[in-house]
């Protein structure tokens, strides 16, 4: 079964090699769980529209032969995760906010390790050295803690240093 | 096919720890202050990574009237250094936080032993690790013996909580205090004793010796005392069952040999590091010793550090419980 059939969710289909999208652990699955056999069968993909999928298909076809990840714990110490970009994924990277945030939901839906850390990583590159006001403006998040709250935490940041 | 909404994707937790894991000490501090998610997992990711350190009394004072009863719930050790213990204000400190505190260091302040022993035995009943240093020249300014346990009969309790102890300088005037420690922390894992270098009375270290080897201690895994063992001592320690992985001890000549040292290496199967200091012994002393990993002359010449088989300086994360 050298292809399969990917179907966004926009119902567009995307025929694509297996070999390609081997990296993404949700698509592997629904094959095996699916029992597909041959190359017409369909794989639905609910949560990642057809602009994204296309994406997201040209960075695994880019990383097709890159070794498996060894370093998916997302509790590792900075130093010891990967820092370094390539040139290429710096290219690919370059896009809008919002298309940024669907590759990251892409990426994280289809399980790819690569790929959800370089989006992750150019997300916490966007939050270095930036107040919490900041942060909230530029992505558009919802600040739920009282007044009280935030107060507290900015008293008890004031003392924490690192152990 | 019906499209699905997608959430934000930056209040999805395996998307904000792996942004966490790229991020500063200091920018993850940031974080905690930008929605409840979000403080969730910045708070995940800094437990146990955050210390609080006070330096004078004006501090203490504003830490106890600025920060809630409950605590810095991502603070697990707590560091005073310079400070008169026995003031007001440290005791209200410790009224209010000491529950919450898991580990602390005492670093050159003054304390009486009551004031202390009070407040480890009543006021800390959650400390794992304990980690105290002395001033340099505490014995001629700070109080006489205190008698044993001065705390209210039937107040004395265990410190079974107790995993690290670590000290650092000579405590010849509060032995009745670490005596207190030692016999009521039964879980210990980790004792370190170390003197400043210009120190030569040894008197306190054996004394701390001889009350470590009159405890059982089931899951001791580290002990290093730098301060020399006589040959009683070491056939004590040699009778011990401490599953220790660590050991780091000095030895007095006399008590060094191949026998001994086959004994000691014999009766901890478990030993992945030891070091043993002799003083005055040249090296040339140990060329055909066995079992040698390795052997450094330190402090001027005076001294020789013998490290055994299995030597793993790097391996310390092993101790940890």
């Amino acid at each position: 079964m050298p292809f399969v059939n990917l179907e966004s969710s926009d119902g567009d289909l995307v025929k694509v090699d297996v070999d390609v999208i081997k990296c993404s652990v949700t698509i592997n699955a629904l094959i095996e769980h699916l029992g597909l056999e041959d190359d017409n069968e369909v794989v639905p993909l609910q949560n990642v529209g057809t602009e994204t999928l296309h994406k997201v298909l040209a960075w695994a076809k880019h990383h097709k032969d890159d070794l498996p990840s060894v370093d998916d714990d997302e509790d590792d110490p900075p130093r010891e995760r990967r820092t370094d970009i390539t040139t290429w994924d710096a290219n690919f990277i370059k896009m809008e906010q919002i298309q940024l945030f669907d590759l990251i939901l892409a990426a994280n839906y289809l399980d790819i390790s690569g790929l959800l850390d370089l989006g992750c990583k150019i997300v916490a590159d966007m939050i270095k050295g930036k107040t919490a006001d900041e942060i909230r403006t530029m992505f558009n998040i919802v600040n739920d803690l009282t007044p009280q709250e935030q107060e507290q935490i900015r008293k008890e940041n004031e003392w924490c240093e690192e152990k | 096919m019906e499209k699905v909404v997608s959430a934000h994707p930056l209040l999805l937790y395996t998307v904000l720890r792996r942004i966490l894991s790229h991020l500063t000490f200091k920018d993850i501090l940031s974080m905690r202050q930008v929605c409840s998610e979000w403080m969730i997992e910045a708070d995940h990711k800094l437990k146990d990574k955050v210390s609080v350190k006070i330096f004078c009394l004006d501090q203490l004072k504003r830490f106890v009237n600025e920060i809630s009863e409950d605590g810095i719930y991502i603070v697990s050790h707590y560091h005073i250094e310079g400070l008169n213990l026995n003031r007001i204000e440290a005791s209200n400190f410790l009224n209010k936080f000491g529950p919450t505190i898991t580990s602390l260091s005492i670093n050159f302040c003054d304390w009486k032993s009551t004031t202390f022993r009070i407040s480890l035995f009543k006021k800390l009943p959650n400390l794992t690790s304990l980690e105290v240093s002395s001033k340099k020249n505490c014995g001629q300014l700070l109080e006489c013996l205190m008698p044993m346990n001065c705390l209210p009969y039937g107040s004395f309790v265990h410190l079974n909580n107790m995993r690290e102890l670590r000290i650092q300088g000579d405590f010849s005037n509060r032995t009745d205090l670490f005596y207190d420690i030692l016999k009521s922390s039964p879980n210990l894992r980790i004792i370190h004793l170390s003197k400043y270098h210009q120190d030569n009375d040894d008197l306190f270290g054996t004394w701390f010796v001889e009350i470590i080897l009159s405890c059982q201690f089931s899951h001791l895994s580290s002990l290093e005392v730098e301060c020399t063992l006589i040959q009683q001592q070491v056939d004590l320690l040699s009778e011990k069952a401490y599953p220790l992985r660590r050991l780091s001890i000095d030895l007095e000549m006399d008590a060094v040999d191949n026998k001994s040292i086959d004994k000691i290496l014999g009766h901890f199967p478990l030993l992945e590091s030891v070091e043993i200091g002799v003083d005055n012994v040249p090296p040339s002393t140990f060329r055909n010793w066995k079992h040698i990993h390795s052997c450094s002359t330190i402090q001027n010449g005076n001294r020789v550090k013998v490290m055994f088989p299995k030597h793993a300086s790097n391996n310390n994360n092993v101790l940890e419980p």
